[in-house]
Formats: structure tokens, C-alpha cells, sequence
């Protein structure tokens, strides 16, 4: 029989998407038809020179649309970026953007967007719902597989004053088209194929077992986590094979529209902690903390982790609860280990001292509210200690 | 301190706002704004219908209007889509467009970048309007716009035509009244046995006061003082006839009841076409016998101060305002003077002088101040009068015309 609980209310927001080859020409049309004047491109020193930017450049020029560019986005976007590229926007007399890039690039897009319209310092949009006024049109064309910023209603910037990420949540800050080219992701290094993707993975997991999870977000999260398992380290062993880095694309897709409506867990949230003190890369944050953050949470929803072992081809039905949780947090150890990403948070600069400091920013992280199990302080740092 | 059940309120409230049931979980609009800023549009363009002015934007690279006001499309009686089609240099003749072409030509280039043009405006409906037309340049989205405020300028150009006719005819009168004061007494003749005086004080406006002079071969003196109905033009110029006629016919009569009829029948006809009037006070003085011979046609009553020092009397004679009928006889009296004795005529801007409180002058108070100043010489008691008056008034303009003759016995 069906739990009601089911049928709690939900809402899923995505924005318009195309996906395929050679949808990053498309930047140019698209930016015509929203009444562009001027866009400022928002890029990163990294993907100017794989040549994606130039390359939407080029289909700007196309339509005739002027442009201005700030490619001195970092990773781990800081506020100081956003008010830069904020500031040329206005000076350049912008009236739309283009972000090309990683999540990086596309969430300093996004914040730049929000000064823009809301003429506050980004510090102020902290939290959910704080974006008043519609941001300008926002065509993001991601180069990675993994943040999925493209298609999701987050954007985490680092505050460096503070040390620490914060989260802007807000439907306002969906982008108004994502144009996903799997071929964009063909120059990305193997670690960063890695990265993005386990942070993919990341999301799909979370999602799925979020408390604000929905029929329709299980779909695109299942999917996500299948299609990771299966292509992922095939594609890192072809990085030009432009089938397998669709695949992963599609998952990086599928489980940005799936966590962007779902929410994410207390690996996100104990990840941007990291990320904001210390500076850390997100996907290998992601990728340490997952398989301990599973085993604090089985308990609270086992059936939907035996789900999640499923999609990942493990034969968790015949295993005991304790089975089953052991099968899965070794299949994503497996997983991590094959993608190269089998490290200790000691080896990403943590010791025992910041871990109070961690886990108290992490406990006022958005994403730890839908958390399956809620977690004390000290369960964090109980989960930060075993990562070590 | 936060308790632990605020804190899962909170975090309920937030999952919430996630999931996107939120008050302000809303997904990107520009509706609401577009609303706003549409209405903002409507109120604007409300405001520029509202212009009486014609305003016009002029797309510089197409050479064609891209809009205009409500206002535009009634004063040249097209339509909006009309103006819109028509070339913009067809409602303008050919040198103010010549004078727009070079503002945009020559203008930006030298930091010129707005002129007023006074034309006309050619209507579709035939006709034109004039106008003095602003047009200043400016840059929407890089590209070049003229914005021309076109102004109808009729009423202008007809009050500066009034006023220019005003100042012609001003200038005209203040001839008419330098003729008209020349041809009053420079001064008074000198006659043995009395003292003259007389004065003229001009008002604001041309008036018909006179009076005059006259020697007699037998060594008297006649005197007259008129004053002819309104301040027009007219009454100056019937003051200049009567004035001819007096001369012509004062030595052909002795009594000033003759004098009086005769100007009567000579001034009836001119005065009656012109619906005016002449009072006139007319008196002969013989030296030698001290006598007075007077007539009245219906003036103003001239004061007599006797040196005895009774209070000031009147001279008073039957006879009806010249011009009001034919034949009228003219009572004549006579009356002895006697050293000392002062006699003013005067015409009624003096008594008819007002102050702030609408009070008039008044024949008592010019008794008072011939009776105060009756030893004094003729000048000098015109000179008092009229400071009295001034004084009185407050003013030094009179509202109109004002003569005096004062003569003394020595």
C-alpha cells in the first residue's frame, strides 16, 4: 500500500534545457531573443583556454550582441568576484549574462546577477528566499559534469572575510536556459572529471534520501547514481569518447534537477564548511565524507539506501540492514577509489582542531535541514573525526 | 539561547522555503515589473498628451518620426499612423528644415547640440500653424533622436502685435497732448489794477480742460475755462475747435452772453455728432470800474474770496452745457470787486480729486484753502491748491485734467 506521505507537497522547478552537442552555439540566439543589448560573460582563466568561451563568444558575434568579459573567477567563487563582476557589468552597461564554466563560474554568474538587480552586497541574500527582485537573463553553458549550477535554484559563494560558504537558495536564481554540451567536458583533466562527477554522484545520493525528496526528484536521482556507476570510469579511461561523457553529462544533469528540488544532506553541508575554511575542492570533499555520512544515516531511512545500492547494481535485497549498509558505503569507497579520489580529509589540510569550528558551521548549513537523520554538533564531528 | 524545539522550528520553516512553499518561493518573473513599468509608460504618455505643446521624436538615421503626442495629432488634424508615414520634412517649410539638417549634420560634431527654430507648421487638413519649435538631440541605445516640442505661438505673435500698436499709439497721444498743452497761455498778460495766474496739471490720460486769455481794445480782460465731456481723443479735439471758434468770435461780441450763444451755435452741430459736451465758464473784467461780467454754460462754479473776510462765495449765472440744444440763452450777471478780492475758476479735477478712501476733494476744502492762503498772491494759491490736492490724494497723478485761473484785486 502507497504512504500518503508520498503525496506531500511538492514543486519542481527546472529551467528550459537544451542538451546535446553543440548546444553552446546556441548562447547567441538565445541571448538575442531575451533582448540582450551587451552580456557580460562570466568565465574562468581554465575554460578560455580549452576555448569553450571563445567559442560562445563567437556565437554572440554572431547575433550581433556586444559583450564584456570577467574570466577572474576562482574556485570556491569569493564575494569580492561577485561585486567585481557586478561592477563591470554596470560599467559596461550590461543588460544580460553568460556564465561558461564550471559550478564556479555560474554561481559567481548568479551573483553577480542578484547585486545587480537587488543593489545590496551578496552577504545579504544568505539563506532561502532573501532574492527580491528577478535577476537579468542568465544562459549558463556548464563545462563540467558535476555542479549542475546550470539547472539548480543554489549558489554557494565564499564569504574569505568570514571563512566560510554560504548558500543563496531561491527559485529567483534558476537560470533562464542551460545549454548542455557534453562535448565542453571532453578538455576536462581525469581529476576533475572525478571531481565533478562524484560531486554529481554527491547529489543524486542526497536527493534521494532527502526529507524533501518527491517521485519525480527519485526518478532523475536513481537515474543519476545508475548512470555514474555504469560510465563514469569508462569515460575517464576515453576522455575524448563523446558518448560515454554524454552519459555522464545526462547524469550531472539528472541529479542537479533532482538535489536543486530535493535539497541536499549533511555531506553538502559538511563539504561547503570545508570548502569555506579551508578552501578545499568541493567534489573531493564530496567524495571523502559520503560513504561515512551513508553510515550515519542508514539507519533512519535503510529502504531507501537498499534503493540506491540497487541502482548501483548491488544485491542488497538479501542482505540484512547492517549487510546492506556495509555493501553500500564499500561500493561508493570502490567507486571513489576507481575515479583516484581515495583520500582522507588529513590529506586536504584537516586536523583535529578545526573540527568543532567545522562542524558548527556545517550545523547552520541550509542543506543539513533535510537531512534524513537529524544530526547533534557533535554527530558531525564524530563524522568529520572518521574521515580523517 | 536557542532551545532545541526553536531550532527544529527553524529548520521546519526552512525545509519548507526548500522544497518551494514558501510565500516568496517563486520562480523568476519579469512580469510584475513589466506591469509596473507599463503603467509607469501609460502614465507618461498621459502626461505628454496632456502638453499643450506638440512633441515630436525624430529617428535621425530614417529621417522619420517614431512618435508623437496626442496633442501633435490634434493641432495638424492627422492621425497618429498619419504623422508616423508622412516624411517629417513635410510639415515644415524648407528653411526650418535646413536649419534641423544643419543641427544634425554640423551640430553634434561641433558640441551644438540644440536650436529653436520660429516657423510654421503645415496641418494635413491645409492651413498652418506658427510655432517657435525646440529641438534638442539625444542618444537611446546609440542611436541618434531629435526631440522637437513645437509650441503655437498665435496668441503670441497677436499680443505683440497689440502691444506693438499700443506703443504707437501712445506715442501718438503724448504728441496730441504736447500740441494741446502749447496751445494753452504760456503765461498770463500783465493788466494794470489785478494779478493772474493760471495752470494746466496734466493727467495720466488726454483730456479736454482749457482756458485762455483774451484782451479787450477798452483794457478789459476776458477769461475762459472749459472743460469738454470724456478723456477721448475726441474731447481733445473738440477742445482744439472750441478753442479756434472762441478766438474767432471773442472780439466780434462785448457780453459773454453772446460770446456764449454764438459758441453754442457754432460747436452744436460737431458737439452733438460727437455725443459730447463743453462747460464753460466765460467772465470779463473791467479794470477800471472794478466789475465783473460773467456767464455760466454749466461749469463748475467759480469761488469768489472777499477781502472782507466773509466766507467764500459762489458765481453763479443761468445757462445750459454747450452742445445740449439749439438757441439757448445765457443768463449774464455782474458783480463789483474791491482790492484784496480773489476769484478762482477751476474745473472739476480738482474737486473730483480721490484719495485711497474714494472721498472726493470737494468744494469745501478748496474754500478752506483759498480763504487760508487768500493773502497770498494768484501763484502762490495755486501752488497751495494744488499741494492740498496732492496731499489729499496721496498721489501726484490726477485721474484727470485739472485748470485754474486765480485773479486778484490790487
Amino acid at each position: 500500500m502507497t504512504d500518503p506521505s508520498k503525496f506531500a507537497l511538492r514543486k519542481f522547478v527546472a529551467p528550459e534545457f537544451i542538451f546535446g552537442i553543440g548546444a553552446r552555439r546556441l548562447a547567441g540566439r538565445y541571448a538575442r531573443n531575451f533582448g540582450a543589448r551587451k552580456v557580460l560573460v562570466v568565465s574562468d582563466p581554465g575554460v578560455i583556454a580549452a576555448g569553450w568561451t571563445d567559442d560562445v563568444i563567437a556565437s554572440l558575434e554572431k547575433e550581433s550582441v556586444e559583450h564584456a568579459v570577467y574570466a577572474a573567477v576562482t574556485s570556491n567563487p569569493k564575494s569580492g568576484e561577485v561585486e567585481e563582476g557586478a561592477e563591470i557589468y554596470r560599467q559596461e552597461e550590461c543588460n544580460a549574462i553568460v556564465a561558461v564554466g564550471g559550478g564556479s563560474p555560474i554561481d559567481c554568474a548568479k551573483g553577480i546577477g542578484i547585486v545587480c538587480t537587488n543593489k545590496r552586497e551578496i552577504g545579504a541574500f544568505e539563506g532561502v528566499d532573501k532574492v527580491e527582485f528577478p535577476t537579468p537573463p542568465l544562459i549558463c553553458v556548464p563545462t563540467t559534469a558535476g555542479s549542475a549550477a546550470d539547472v539548480s535554484q543554489f549558489a554557494i559563494i565564499s564569504d574569505s572575510r568570514r571563512r566560510m560558504k554560504f548558500a543563496i537558495i531561491s527559485k529567483m536564481i534558476v537560470p533562464d536556459v542551460a545549454l548542455i554540451d557534453p562535448a565542453t567536458t571532453t578538455t576536462m583533466p581525469t581529476e576533475l572529471t572525478a571531481c565533478t562527477a562524484m560531486d554529481a554522484f554527491c547529489h543524486a545520493c542526497e536527493a534521494f534520501v532527502s526529507t524533501a525528496h518527491s517521485p519525480i526528484t527519485d526518478l532523475h536521482s536513481l537515474e543519476a547514481i545508475r548512470l555514474i556507476t555504469t560510465h563514469l570510469l569508462a569515460a575517464m579511461k576515453a576522455p575524448d569518447d563523446i558518448a560515454l561523457r554524454g552519459e555522464v553529462m545526462l547524469a550531472s544533469l539528472e541529479a542537479g534537477l533532482a538535489f536543486s528540488n530535493a535539497s541536499l544532506g549533511a555531506v553538502h553541508a559538511m563539504a561547503h564548511s570545508l570548502g569555506g575554511l579551508l578552501d578545499a575542492p568541493h567534489g573531493e570533499c564530496n567524495a571523502i565524507l559520503l560513504p561515512y555520512v551513508i553510515e550515519f544515516n542508514f539507519p533512519a531511512v535503510p529502504d531507501r539506501y537498499r534503493e540506491i545500492g540497487k541502482a548501483m547494481g548491488l544485491n542488497v535485497e538479501s542482505m540484512a540492514s547492517s549487510g546492506a549498509m556495509t555493501a553500500l558505503a564499500a561500493a561508493v569507497r570502490r567507486l571513489c577509489e576507481g575515479a583516484g579520489l581515495s583520500y582522507t580529509l588529513t590529506e586536504v589540510g584537516v586536523d583535529q582542531s578545526v573540527i568543532p569550528k567545522l562542524a558548527e558551521i556545517a550545523m547552520h548549513d541550509p542543506c543539513i535541514v533535510t537531512n534524513p537523520r537529524k544530526p547533534s554538533r557533535r554527530d558531525i564531528e564524530a563524522i568529520y573525526e572518521r574521515a580523517l | 539561547m536557542k532551545g532545541p524545539s526553536d531550532e527544529e522550528e527553524s529548520w521546519s520553516i526552512q525545509r519548507e522555503k526548500i522544497i518551494g512553499l514558501g510565500e516568496r518561493s517563486l520562480r523568476k518573473t519579469y512580469y510584475p515589473e513589466l506591469q509596473q513599468r507599463l503603467d509607469e509608460l501609460e502614465r507618461f504618455r498621459a502626461l505628454l498628451d496632456q502638453s499643450n505643446d506638440c512633441i515630436f521624436l525624430l529617428h535621425v538615421p530614417s529621417c522619420s518620426f517614431v512618435d508623437v503626442n496626442e496633442s501633435a495629432c490634434r493641432q495638424l488634424g492627422c492621425s497618429r499612423q498619419d504623422i508616423l508615414s508622412i516624411p517629417w520634412n513635410r510639415f515644415f517649410p524648407e528653411e526650418a528644415v535646413a536649419r534641423a539638417r544643419a543641427l544634425i549634420t554640423v551640430g553634434i560634431e561641433q558640441g551644438w547640440d540644440q536650436d529653436t527654430i520660429t516657423t510654421r507648421m503645415f496641418k494635413c487638413s491645409g492651413g498652418d500653424i506658427p510655432v517657435e519649435v525646440t529641438i534638442r538631440l539625444v542618444t537611446f541605445q546609440k542611436e541618434l533622436y531629435g526631440v522637437a516640442v513645437a509650441r503655437d505661438i498665435t496668441e503670441r505673435q497677436r499680443a505683440e502685435q497689440v502691444l506693438l500698436e499700443n506703443s504707437r499709439l501712445r506715442r501718438d497721444m503724448e504728441l496730441a497732448r504736447e500740441i494741446q498743452f502749447s496751445l494753452l497761455p504760456a503765461v498770463p498778460p500783465e493788466i494794470a489794477g489785478i494779478d493772474l495766474a493760471g495752470c494746466c496739471v496734466p493727467a495720466a490720460h488726454i483730456g479736454g480742460d482749457y482756458y485762455d486769455y483774451f484782451r479787450r481794445e477798452d483794457g478789459a480782460i476776458d477769461m475762459v475755462i472749459a472743460d469738454v465731456s470724456g478723456h477721448s481723443i475726441g474731447a481733445a479735439l473738440l477742445m482744439v475747435e472750441a478753442r479756434s471758434v472762441i478766438c474767432a468770435q471773442v472780439h466780434s461780441f462785448t457780453s459773454p452772453g453772446e460770446v456764449l450763444a454764438s459758441l453754442n451755435e457754432i460747436l452744436y452741430e460737431d458737439l452733438n455728432q460727437a455725443g459730447l459736451f463743453i462747460t464753460l465758464f466765460y467772465l470779463k473784467y473791467a479794470p477800471l470800474t472794478r466789475t465783473l461780467t460773467y456767464a455760466n454754460a454749466g461749469h463748475v462754479l467759480p469761488l469768489l474770496s472777499r477781502s472782507s473776510g466773509t466766507p467764500c462765495s459762489e458765481l453763479d449765472a443761468d445757462g445750459l452745457i454747450l452742445g445740449v440744444r439749439r438757441d439757448v440763452p445765457f443768463e449774464v450777471k455782474r458783480l463789483g470787486m474791491q482790492p484784496g478780492d480773489v476769484l478762482l475758476l477751476y474745473t472739476d479735477g480738482i474737486i473730483e480729486a480721490q484719495n485711497g478712501a474714494k472721498e472726493l476733494f470737494g468744494i469745501d476744502r478748496l474754500c478752506e484753502t483759498l480763504q487760508e492762503n487768500h493773502s497770498k498772491s494768484p501763484q502762490a494759491i495755486i501752488d497751495a491748491v494744488l499741494q492740498r490736492v496732492t496731499a489729499f490724494t496721496g498721489t501726484s497723478a490726477l485721474e484727470d485734467d485739472a485748470a485754474m485761473i486765480v485773479l486778484k484785486v490790487v
